[in-house]
């Protein structure tokens, strides 16, 4: 009985003194917030038709195109659109918006609206809505490539004629 | 006889469990890392040099701290969005006694500050080990403990999604 004993205290004992490992733990949470990034920029911001005859017609201006990038990284599906703030202007002569067109293409795997050949606005127009996965872009951004074209009417006065484009991008 | 047995192994016992503490305290429960762009490097904490750790033992046997991370920081408003475990970074500079004389116990650290940042995981990672500087033996460290100073860097990835993200950091320290 007495060996039993100590035999099964010598278990117990042996059995105790394993379970007395100690541990203790604390925890910190940290946090961080990463900034918004929504940009929009062009590589040129001037674009010149040069000297133009009534009736006379210019296609693909500028000759490299004009590169307008989009960044976010919103995580969101974003559009690019486009318009003009008012039909070429000189003094009092306009040269209507139905004289005026864009045509391009994007780099991006979006869906481009453009059809070769379609009016300038003074209403924004989509021209290019984000794909899946170009709801962040970083860090390159999605490129879209525009390309101009302007007839002046046959009977439009002389003048040095301006009008200015905006690319919007929108969420 | 069998009384006397009972009664020893009773003593037995209670003097096996009697008087063993083992504790760790951190001085701060949350840290901001504060706004930043994508392709940052930061460091935390931002208003002081570190953030420390303690550990107090009662017993003269060596013990370990390590440290783990319970899930890659996340994004609130997108779950399915995280920051990679490597750019979230950790660095050990300095173990010391807090206890006169103060004895530098950098021989403990696993990654002393001189290997640099070490980047988080999920599964623990090493930090000290008590009972290794020779002229100090910190496994019973009574009564003001063990520090162990930590900064944390970040290596935000340059093409991060926006928002706020959070995670937990896991102190351990077991004998």
């Amino acid at each position: 009985m007495i060996k039993k004993l100590l035999a099964g205290s010598a278990v117990v004992i042996f059995l105790a003194g394993t379970s007395w490992a100690l541990s203790a733990t604390q925890q910190t949470t940290f946090t961080v917030t990463v900034t918004s990034v929504f940009e929009l920029s062009i590589d040129q911001g001037v674009i010149d038709f040069g000297r133009m005859r009534p009736g006379e017609t210019k296609w693909n201006i500028p000759a490299s195109a004009v590169n307008v990038v989009a960044k976010t990284n919103s995580g969101k599906p974003w559009y690019l659109k486009l318009s003009n703030d008012s039909p070429f202007n000189s003094a009092n002569y306009i040269i209507p918006n139905s004289n005026f067109y864009w045509t391009g293409w994007t780099s991006g795997a979006g869906k481009w609206y453009g059809t070769a050949n379609d009016q300038m606005s003074t209403a924004p127009k989509i021209v290019y809505a984000s794909a899946a996965g170009e709801e962040n872009n970083l860090p390159n951004g999605t490129g879209n490539h525009f390309k101009f074209k302007l007839a002046v009417p046959e009977n439009q006065a002389p003048g040095y004629y301006m009008t200015t484009v905006k690319f919007t991008m929108t969420e | 006889m069998i009384k006397k047995i009972l009664i020893s192994l009773l003593i037995l016992f209670l003097s096996s469990g009697i008087g063993q503490a083992l504790s760790v305290s951190i001085d701060t429960s949350s840290i901001n890392f504060g706004t930043v762009a994508p392709g940052s490097w930061l460091e935390a904490p931002l208003t002081r040099d570190h953030d420390t750790l303690v550990v107090i033992s009662d017993t003269a046997s060596p013990w370990q701290v390590k440290i783990a991370i319970l899930q890659p920081l996340t994004n609130s408003a997108f779950p399915s969005i995280t920051i990679p475990n490597d750019s979230f970074r950790w660095m050990s500079t300095y173990a010391g006694n807090k206890n006169a004389p103060y004895t530098n116990l950098g021989a403990g650290l696993n990654h002393p500050a001189i290997l640099g940042y070490v980047n988080f995981s999920t599964i623990d990672e090493l930090v000290y080990t008590s009972g290794k500087e020779p002229s100090y033996d910190d496994n019973n460290n009574l009564p003001a403990g063990t520090e162990i100073q930590f900064k944390w860097g970040m290596a935000m990835p340059s093409t991060q999604t926006a928002g706020t993200y959070t995670t937990t950091v896991r102190y351990t320290v077991t004998q």
